[in-house]
């Protein structure tokens, strides 16, 4: 009796811990849609800040952090970076704080590049400069939003169907 | 030598390499620093109280010591940068007038290509040069000249300023708005400041960076005439203080103060009355006997040196 209440309860372990990880594969996805959506709209955020109120990087990056909520610790240590001063640029101190965020791959090929000239022209070109970076964020949130959908169901069903195989070819 | 630190409030604004070079001086090395000039691929200027001074790389470095220091064009871009907080839109306004204001009320002049937007300046781009002027608030400036601008019942007088470039007649009239304003020295006053050029009060963020004294009311980078104007109607002052009046709006704006019983303390380029009295707008002013005192600075004993004060 006791051994095969050991059994059950392992195989349910198993069980729950395979779909454990499908699940977590799939909010990985939704994780990354989220992030690219709040960025957007820290970018939005900040041409806003640039648009209306002609407010400096180090407070525009800041604006931009708190209307990317929990995903906004990128523009956060962004305006930190600058505010600390020590000789950097708006540009350097994006780069770094590109570097501690958690873009990665493509998402780090989207942002990097407004390191160049960020600051540096005119209203209109910085707004231009921000509003492309933000419909390539828009493109590659529209791409994990297909991959969410997609894969997430598969990661959450393979969980199951893993975890599912292993008790049965345990028994 | 005393220990001048006005200067060091500029350092965070200088690329690191200078900033170093400047920060391992002793400090009696840069007393009294006026202006640090800076150009691509060319040594860095340092003007002083009473000299000029090229910098040269100091002991520690290793290459080219004791050669001067040659600012590269990438620093001087991260100078500009810098000094712009890295928003150079943010600051349209200010390049148009071609200078950027600092905390603490120094002020960095910039040289560039111009962008033009309908025959007026809109900006200016490639920046070439840049002239960082250190505010050097000295109070009591105004100590001695101040008795001799007040009328027998104390109150000040209609007084024009007389001064070539960088003899101090910014830090004298900041100095004498502060002693209306305060009543130090005479009976305190209500004071209206327009600071066009944002050197006066050194607004920043609606703050003073300069005191400039508990009754002045400052308005920040707003045109002369305008302000004057606008000053007059709204903050009812007893004296209204502006610099460096010269074009012909200022004109209906100081008559206008006169027709309501409100004093102007005011600056003027120039070397001397007659110079002044050759310029349209203020030998206009002048032969109307607008100002009943004029005081004639100059650098002879060091920036503030005041020559004479008169009854024009």
């Amino acid at each position: 009796m006791t051994r095969l209440l050991g059994s059950l309860l392992g195989g349910l372990l198993i069980l729950a811990a395979c779909a454990g990880c499908g699940y977590g594969g799939a909010a990985l996805l939704t994780r990354q849609r989220r992030r690219l959506a709040a960025w957007q709209q820290g970018l939005l955020a900040l041409m806003k800040e640039i648009e209306y109120s002609l407010t400096p990087l180090v407070g525009a990056l800041a604006a931009a952090a708190r209307a990317a909520g929990t995903e906004g610790e990128m523009f956060r240590q962004a305006a930190r970076l600058l505010e600390e001063g020590e000789g950097r640029t708006a540009g350097e101190a994006w780069l770094e704080a590109l570097d501690r965020s958690a873009a990665a791959g493509e998402e780090r090929e989207i942002l990097a590049p407004l390191a160049a000239g960020f600051g540096l022209s005119a209203v209109e070109q910085q707004l231009k400069q921000l509003e492309l970076c933000r419909l390539r964020l828009a493109a590659a949130e529209a791409e994990a939003h297909r991959k969410e959908q997609q894969f997430g169901k598969i990661w959450r069903s393979m969980g199951w169907a893993a975890g599912a195989l292993i008790v049965l070819l345990m028994v | 030598m005393a220990v001048d630190l006005a200067y060091r409030q500029i350092l965070p604004y200088l690329p690191p390499r200078l900033r170093r070079e400047l920060e391992a001086l002793p400090d009696g090395e840069l007393y009294g620093l006026e202006e640090v000039r800076l150009k691509a691929e060319q040594p860095v200027l340092l003007r002083l109280a009473q000299r000029e001074a090229l910098l040269r790389l100091s002991e520690r470095t290793e290459e080219g010591r004791g050669s001067f220091f040659i600012l590269s064009a990438d620093e001087l871009y991260k100078a500009v940068m810098l000094l712009a907080g890295s928003s150079l839109y943010a600051l349209e306004e200010e390049l148009k007038r071609g200078y950027i204001t600092l905390p603490g009320g120094h002020r960095a002049g910039v040289a560039g290509r111009a962008v033009l937007h309908q025959g007026a300046v809109r900006t200016l781009k490639e920046i070439s040069g840049i002239n960082i002027r250190v505010a050097r608030p000295v109070p009591g400036a105004a100590r001695t000249v101040l008795p001799l601008l007040l009328d027998n019942a104390g109150n000040i007088m209609q007084t024009l300023i007389i001064s070539p470039p960088r003899a101090g007649k910014t830090t004298l009239l900041r100095d004498l708005a502060r002693m209306l304003s305060e009543g130090e020295g005479c009976r305190p006053h209500r004071v209206g400041i327009v600071d066009e050029r944002s050197e006066l009060a050194a607004m920043r963020e609606g703050l003073p960076q300069l005191d400039v004294g508990l009754r002045s009311d400052v308005l920040d980078g707003c045109p002369k005439a305008e302000g004057l104007m606008m000053l007059l109607r709204s903050m009812s002052p007893e004296v209204l203080v502006c610099d460096e009046l010269g074009r012909s709006e200022d004109v209906e704006a100081i008559h206008e103060a006169g027709n309501a019983g409100v004093k102007v303390v005011a600056t003027a380029h120039g070397s001397g009355e007659e110079e002044v009295r050759r310029r349209p707008a203020l030998g206009q002013l002048l032969a109307e006997g607008c100002f009943e005192r004029l005081a004639l600075l100059s650098r002879r004993q060091g920036p503030g040196t005041v020559e004479r004060v008169w009854s024009p």
